[in-house]
């Protein structure tokens, strides 16, 4: 039971910290630069597609989250990071989809020249915003997982 | 050198459980995160470069500024974590030290890979605009670099390693072991 507990949780906490990886991947190297240029983000030109990165990895995060949720249950300690990594990553995600992804989906399909520069960058300073939550659902994972394998 | 010998004076004088698990932690963030940037590098480009369209320019925009964010994580990584993650281990249960020197021969294997075949070639394509045999070579060297797979495993050894408390103290009273 107790290495199931640890196995269920190690999961999530991976692709958690995988997550914030491409995060900082992404806030580091692919954002500072694509408001200059943007066929970097279109991939109708040429350019690189981030769904390819972030639909697998979310998805296999929040389905490994829910069967951790549900596999330590009975467990307070870790039940209670989990639920908070659920939180902040719920906020995040609601967020991402009322307001990043429309625009994000806009700006691939622009024409480059016509492109406002100006609210390109505006919107990779506000998905800065996105960082703190990534990180928080990080922590929390990181958290639960202690916690799991200290009741292991 | 200098980090190794620090941590096992450190290792003579001062052993604690927070002491083994914390470069353990550390390297599972840093490694997590490499694996992640890894990752997502390796999709993008990959979906990129299959592309009709793919031009040499909007390529090589992105490989420069991915230089900078893998030198500061593997030098943080080589001159600091593994040697405290190694020191710091290295009188703690059997299993959960050969996991972790499992991981760290690994990443160095990892290392070596890249110094040899992916460094120089991927440093100079970087600084100037992709030509068309630059794409051929970095599709082909593309395909056949399989250092995510070895990043995975790392991850996958360090996660092992933290399931397996540092010190297994056997307990007089009962017979039983517990974890201090």
């Amino acid at each position: 039971m107790s290495s199931f507990v640890a196995s269920m949780v190690v999961v999530p906490t991976a692709l958690a910290l995988i997550s914030l990886g491409g995060a900082l991947y992404e806030f580091s190297v692919v954002d500072p630069f694509w408001p200059h240029r943007p066929d970097i983000i279109q991939p109708g030109r040429g350019g690189i597609s981030r769904r390819r990165f972030w639909i697998p990895v979310h998805t296999a995060f929040e389905l490994a989250l829910l069967a951790a949720l549900v596999a330590t249950w009975s467990l307070p300690d870790v039940r209670f990071w989990l639920l908070v990594a659920l939180a902040s990553h719920l906020v995040m995600r609601i967020w991402s989809f009322m307001d990043f992804v429309p625009k994000a989906l806009a700006f691939e399909r622009a024409e480059p020249t016509s492109m406002d520069a100006a609210a390109a960058r505006a919107w990779t300073r506000r998905s800065l915003l996105r960082l703190p939550l990534d990180l928080v659902t990080c922590l929390a994972m990181l958290s639960g997982f202690a916690a799991a394998v200290l009741v292991s | 050198m200098i980090t190794g010998f620090g941590a096992a004076w450190l290792m003579r004088h001062w052993r604690s459980r927070v002491q083994a698990n914390t470069p353990l932690f550390l390297a599972i963030l840093a490694i997590g995160l490499m694996t992640g940037a890894g990752l997502m590098y390796g999709w993008m480009m990959a979906a990129a470069l299959n592309e009709p369209s793919t031009t040499g320019a909007a390529l090589s925009a992105l490989m420069w500024p991915a230089v900078p964010f893998y030198i500061v994580l593997n030098s943080a990584i080589e001159l600091l974590l593994l040697a405290l993650l190694v020191f710091w281990n290295w009188d703690t249960d059997w299993r959960r030290r050969a996991l972790i020197v499992a991981g760290v021969a690994v990443y160095f294997v990892m290392r070596l890979w890249t110094y040899l075949v992916f460094a120089e070639a991927r440093l100079d394509i970087a600084s100037h605009t992709l030509s068309a045999a630059d794409i051929e070579w970095f599709k082909q060297t593309l395909a056949s670099d399989f250092r995510i797979a070895l990043n995975v495993a790392i991850f996958a050894f360090l996660l092992m390693a933290a399931c397996i408390p540092p010190w297994q103290v056997r307990d007089e009273s009962d017979g039983e072991a517990y974890t201090r």
